[in-house]
Formats: C-alpha cells, structure tokens, sequence
C-alpha cells in the first residue's frame, strides 16, 4: 500500500476539509487512481448541540485537481479508503500556507499508520527548511468496510421541486449569526419566480391551524400579498404557508426575503408528448407545477448551525451555488468549485425532526 | 389582532440603524429594558435594585420619519358604588390613559434588548466591529441576476478579501453599508416590528413585548450638586486604568487641584487618577468649599465604559444623597444628538 503526491499550490485539498471540518467526528477520505473522494456525516449518536444529525457532505474530484505527482498503489484495486480527524489535517494546513511545497506521504502502514506532510518553506535567503507532520489516521478501511460506512453514497431522494440559486454565502453568513442568538432553527422556502425566504423556528412541526399572520398591519409593498403565480392562482402567501406549517421562535420572530435570485431549470424537464400528454403522473404534477404555480413556495425546516456548516464552503472559493428543496423533506446545496472542471462538494440536510 | 382604533401607535425610520443599535449598547447592563415611546422619541430605561439606573434616549430628530399617536383616554369612574342608573355625569369620571401607558400618554413596554440587537445587526451592519462582514478570502462571483460567468476577480485565497480590480458584481461589504430601519409599534399586546432593507433584501422581525414592570421613580435632586464635566475619553481611560479587582471606587471633587480624583483599592495596591481644571477638565464646580467624596459599587460603575467610548463629552454630577449621575453626548451629526445617562446610588459618603 503506498501513496504519494505532492498539494497543488491552491491548496484545495486542505481548503475542502476546511470547508467540511466540522460536519462530523471523523471525515473519510477516497484515494483512487483518477480520483479523490471525501464524505462526512453527522451521525445521530454525534454531539446533538452540534447539528440535530443528517447533515451529510461529500465530494468527488479527479485527483490531478488536488495532487501532482500523484502516486498510489494498493492491493485492493489501488484504492484506499483512510478515517481521519479533519482538524488534525487542518493543523497540518497552518504550517502549509506560505510553503513553497507540500508533500504527502503516507506511512506506517497497518501499525498507527500516518498521513504524513512535509511542509517546505524557503525564507529570503533561499534556505530551504522541512516541516514534517505526521497526521494521525484514525481508521484503514477496506472496500467493505468503506461501503458500510455509507461515507461515500448520495442518499437516495426524490426529484427536487424547486431549484434556486441563493443569495451570496457572505449575506447569509450575518443573517444567520444573528438568527443563531435568536433560535436554533431556520425554515428555508423558496419558489420557482427567484424568491427566497428565511424564516426563524422553534423547530415545531404543526398541523394546519388558524396562526396569526406575521406581516404587520401597516403593510409594506413588498409583503405577501403581492406574488402570484403565473396562471393566476391564489396561492397562500409564503408568510402564511410558512406560519401554519412550523412553529414560531419565541424570542423574534424573524422574516428575510430575497428576491431576483436565478432558478436554474430542472435536470429532466417533463417531456410533453406529442398528443399533449405527459409520460407519468408525475411528469404531468411537475410540468403542471412550473406553469401554473411557480409562486408556491417549498420549505425545510433545517436547524441554523447544519447550515453556518454549509456556509463554511466558502473555503473552497465556490464559483456558483445551487439549492434544490423538497418541499418538507429535504435540502441539499450543491457548490461547484472553482478550477475543478464543475466538480462540486453537496451537501445534504434532511428536515429537522425528521430522522 | 383586532386593530383597535384606540390604541397609541408608532411608526418611524430610522437612516442608519446603527444609531439605534449604538444608544442600547450603551445602557445594556442587563437584558430586559422598559422601552418608551413618545412623541419627542424613544427612551430606553434600566434599572436594578435602587442602584443603578440608566437610560437612554434617541429623539425624534434622528429619525426621517417619526409619528406617534396617542391613545383614546378611557373613562374611569371615580367611585364605582354610587354609580345610579344609566345617567352619566360627567363630574364623576376622571380621564386616563389605558393600560401600556405611562402618565403622559407615552407607550411603555418591556423588551429585550439582546433580541432587539440581533435584529438590527442582520445584515452585519450594527455590529461592533462596523460593516466589515466578509469573512476575507473566498468571495466568489456571477450571482444574482442570474448571470453564471465569473466576475474579473483574480486573486489567491491567501490574499485576503481585496479584490484585483477588474468588473465585480459581487455586492460591497465596505464599512460604509448602512441599513435603514423602520419600526412600528401598536399599542400594548402587540408586538415591536421592525422592517430592515439592504440592497433588495427585506428582513421582518417581530419582537414579543412584554408588560412593563412598574417604573421606578427615581428623581436626581438638583438642588445642591456639584459638577464636573470632560471629555467622555479621559473618563474611559482613568476608568480602565483603575484596578478593577477593587469593590469600589472613589470619587473626590476637592475645589484645590487636582479637582477630580478616582480612586480604586485594589488588593496589591491603591491607584489614584487625577483631573484638574485647566488640564483636562472642562469644568468642574462645588457645591460647597470643601473636599466631597463619595464612593460606588466599582463593577457597577464599569458598566458606563461602554458610553464612554461611544460619545464624545461627559458631565458628571454628585448630589447631596451622594448619587452619582454621569450624562454622555453622542453626537451624530450638526445639531443631531443622542443622550445617555447612568446614576449610581452611593455606598460610603466620607466627610
């Protein structure tokens, strides 16, 4: 078993598990021939103040993104699936940034194995000086042990209802600071005419009830009322939706609205046939959908540090971010990286309270 | 909520949230504050056990927009036995504001102020450390509008978050960026909405009130008080330089210099820091001809730094009780001013 590389000056492969850090206890780590893949979940049994568990990331990248001179050899089709502590490879990072180059090694073997850096800095003289880090690796799988860990897999879900692309990282990141002094939890909505809302929750899941409406009396021209949708229906506004759905917070109750935001179209738009029919039902629902109610709003309740999380991929300089909803299932944002040829890093939320 | 027409109601914007956000820190010693609305603007009061009260005051010409209405007086009967009948004269009724209101009509209620920071600091803007709310590196283009190509930004994450020229669409986080807000209030039960724009986006809050707890009356007898008044800096810096392990400090007007004395003891030792006219006092004047000091609660004192370091000039006065009374100026801008205050109830008088 042997694997050997030398960083890509960007660094990328320590800004990627920057950007994952904190999802969960360990992070696990793909080393292929062609590619490098990283997974980590939060799992139920992780510290509960730290994400109600379900987050999961992961992300797959040909490895000549990351590494030069990249060489591996393993017994199990030179593959090898390694268990490490993210913050350890961050400690390694701290020496890396001002480098002149980075190694990577692994060492050890079955016996406390390492993932070993040596870290070259040349000061202005030209002396070249070594650092050597070794990294401890928590865990060597094997192929069957790496799939057990389910690390690596997207979970199976339904087609999205909405697609949206949201607003900069960087606004959210205020935003959301201070809904974290206000509630654990945030309703994500978002609809098919670019607008996008964040609401603050108790984390309460209600059945349809007569809740007062949020907007205040002396309503401005941007409130509820005024989105449509395209075919003219009257949709519930998405203040009102929201409101009967999910518990209020108790401290504020807080309502941000974006709008202009891009909905990139579907994947698989539902092919119309000839006759005017479509091919399932579900296509007709989906097609019927964009149509003639693209104000309706789809929401996730989701707590808000799953998704400060999320916002940590600005590490890896995203060139664009997409969002796609399930309407009370799920959230996943999917961030397309710069320089890597549109490989992305996921990640995955489920709604809270739904494990 | 049945909108009933004779409640108080309040609406006002504010330019720059900032200012509001400013005035809170600065009496912020503990979370829940009676907030009161009037028609010459807004007052925060605070109060804890007798001995330390503060508040402070945003009026109405800070604001852009500002209307407050009063509420319809109800009529309450002076002695409801002797009520006879449906007649109703008039001789017997007395006026009075509703519940929620104070004496003057002005709408009183209790809030939290932690709660009232975070929502104006959404957009990063009311923070302590200003508008800078990018987190550096990793700023990324073609958002917004659709547009996926990449904005002409070419810079290494290592470098920080400034930006190599170039066409950037990205929207500017600079320490200029203020956000405007506009609160509305409707009378008591309901609750304290405020309305934040930035650049498109819209942020609703709406702040639970809750039943004011019975404001304590606390007059500052100005009839034998001495003064001394000063630049709010001096104050901070002599304030921080004291030992902060001492449980009191000690204040000394004397009409010899130095004229103005804290003093803090420590356990290791007592640090004394004086002021004199002509240095840096702006004014300084007795009550009487000779030394007074008095001494306070020195945690408690501490609180003020935060006004200290916000305004621009203070005035402290010291009554014949002892009560110490320490009025900040923040100046926003010609002729625009805001007001805090701090009174402190004496431990030790010295003669």
């Amino acid at each position: 078993m042997r694997l050997k590389a030398t960083i890509q000056r960007n660094l990328l492969f320590f800004k990627l598990a920057q950007a994952v850090e904190k999802v969960g206890k360990s992070l696990y780590i793909k080393f292929s021939k062609d590619f490098v893949a990283f997974g980590a979940n939060h799992g139920i049994g992780d510290d509960p103040s730290e994400g109600g568990g379900g987050l999961q990331c992961w992300s797959r990248l040909p490895a000549g993104t990351l590494f030069y001179g990249y060489q591996i050899h393993s017994n199990s089709n030179d593959e090898i699936n390694i268990e490490l502590r993210a913050e350890d490879l961050l400690l390694a990072m701290k020496s890396a940034t001002n480098s002149s180059s980075v190694t990577m090694r692994m060492t050890g073997r079955t016996a406390d194995p390492y993932l070993t850096f040596v870290v070259t800095t040349e000061d202005h003289l030209g002396n070249a000086r070594p650092i050597t880090m070794d990294i401890p690796i928590l865990k060597i799988l094997t192929t069957s042990g790496a799939e057990d860990t389910h690390a690596f897999d997207e979970p199976g879900i339904d087609d999205p209802d909405v697609y949206i692309m949201p607003p900069q990282l960087d606004r959210l990141r205020n935003m959301l600071s201070s809904y974290k002094g206000l509630c654990d939890y945030v309703v994500i909505s978002a609809n098919l005419q670019g607008d996008m809302v964040f609401t603050t929750s108790n984390g309460d899941i209600l059945d349809d009830r007569d809740v007062p409406s949020l907007t205040p009396p002396q309503a401005h021209a941007s409130s509820s009322g005024s989105r449509r949708g395209g075919g003219g229906g009257n949709e519930p506004s998405a203040t009102e939706q929201i409101m009967r759905r999910y518990g209020e917070a108790e401290k504020a109750q807080v309502e941000t609205r974006f709008s202009n935001l891009f909905n990139p179209p579907l994947a698989e738009a539902p092919q119309r046939n000839a006759d005017g029919t479509y091919n399932s039902k579900r296509d007709e629902l989906k097609a019927d959908r964009t149509i003639n109610r693209p104000g309706k709003f789809d929401s996730v309740m989701i707590r808000v540090s799953d998704l400060q999380r999320v916002l940590q991929s600005q590490n890896v300089r995203p060139q664009n971010v997409i969002c796609s909803l399930l309407d009370n299932q799920s959230i996943l944002f999917m961030v397309y990286m710069r320089d890597t040829d549109n490989a992305t890093l996921v990640y995955f939320i489920p709604q809270a309270g739904c494990i | 909520m049945a909108h009933n027409n004779n409640q108080g109601r309040f609406s006002g914007r504010l330019q720059d949230a900032r200012h509001l956000a400013t005035m809170i820190k600065t009496v912020n010693f503990k979370d829940t504050a009676i907030c009161n609305i009037g028609p010459d603007g807004i007052f925060f009061n605070l109060e804890e056990s007798r001995c330390i009260f503060s508040r402070c005051l945003v009026p109405k010409s800070l604001f852009d927009d500002y209307k407050y209405v009063y509420p319809a007086k109800e009529q309450e009967h002076l002695d409801l036995r002797s009520q006879q009948g449906s007649q109703f004269d008039p001789s017997e009724y007395t006026e009075k504001w509703p519940e929620g209101y104070d004496n003057e009509g002005r709408a009183i209620f209790g809030i939290s102020l932690s709660t009232l920071l975070n929502c104006l600091n959404m957009f990063g803007t009311a923070g302590g450390n200003g508008g800078s709310s990018s987190g550096g590196a990793g700023r990324y283009g073609g958002f917004g509008g659709g547009s996926n190509s990449a904005s002409g930004s070419k810079y290494n994450a290592s470098q920080g978050g400034t930006q190599a020229g170039g066409k950037d669409n990205q929207t500017p986080t600079s320490v200029a960026a203020v956000t405007a807000v506009k609160m509305t209030y409707n009378g008591p039960g309901s609750k304290l909405y405020l309305t934040l724009e930035d650049h498109g986006v819209i942020t609703t809050c709406g702040i639970p009130t809750l039943d004011p707890e019975v404001p304590v009356v606390h007059d500052f007898n100005e009839e034998v008080i001495s003064t001394v008044s000063m630049k709010s800096k001096w104050l901070d810096e002599g304030l921080r330089d004291l030992d902060a392990t001492s449980p009191s400090v000690i204040l000394r007007l004397s009409p010899d210099t130095p004229n103005f004395r804290i003093s803090s003891l420590g356990t290791v030792e007592a640090l004394d820091i004086n002021y004199s006219l002509g240095d840096v006092l702006d004014s300084c004047q007795l009550a009487y001809d000779h030394d007074i000091q008095v001494s306070y609660n020195f945690t408690h004192v501490l609180h003020m730094l935060r006004a200290c370091s916000l305004s621009t000039s203070a005035y402290i006065a010291i009554n014949q009780e002892g009560f110490l009374r320490v009025q900040f100026l923040h100046p926003v801008s010609e002729n625009r001013y805001m007001y805090s205050e701090y009174t402190f109830s004496p431990l030790e008088t010295y003669e």
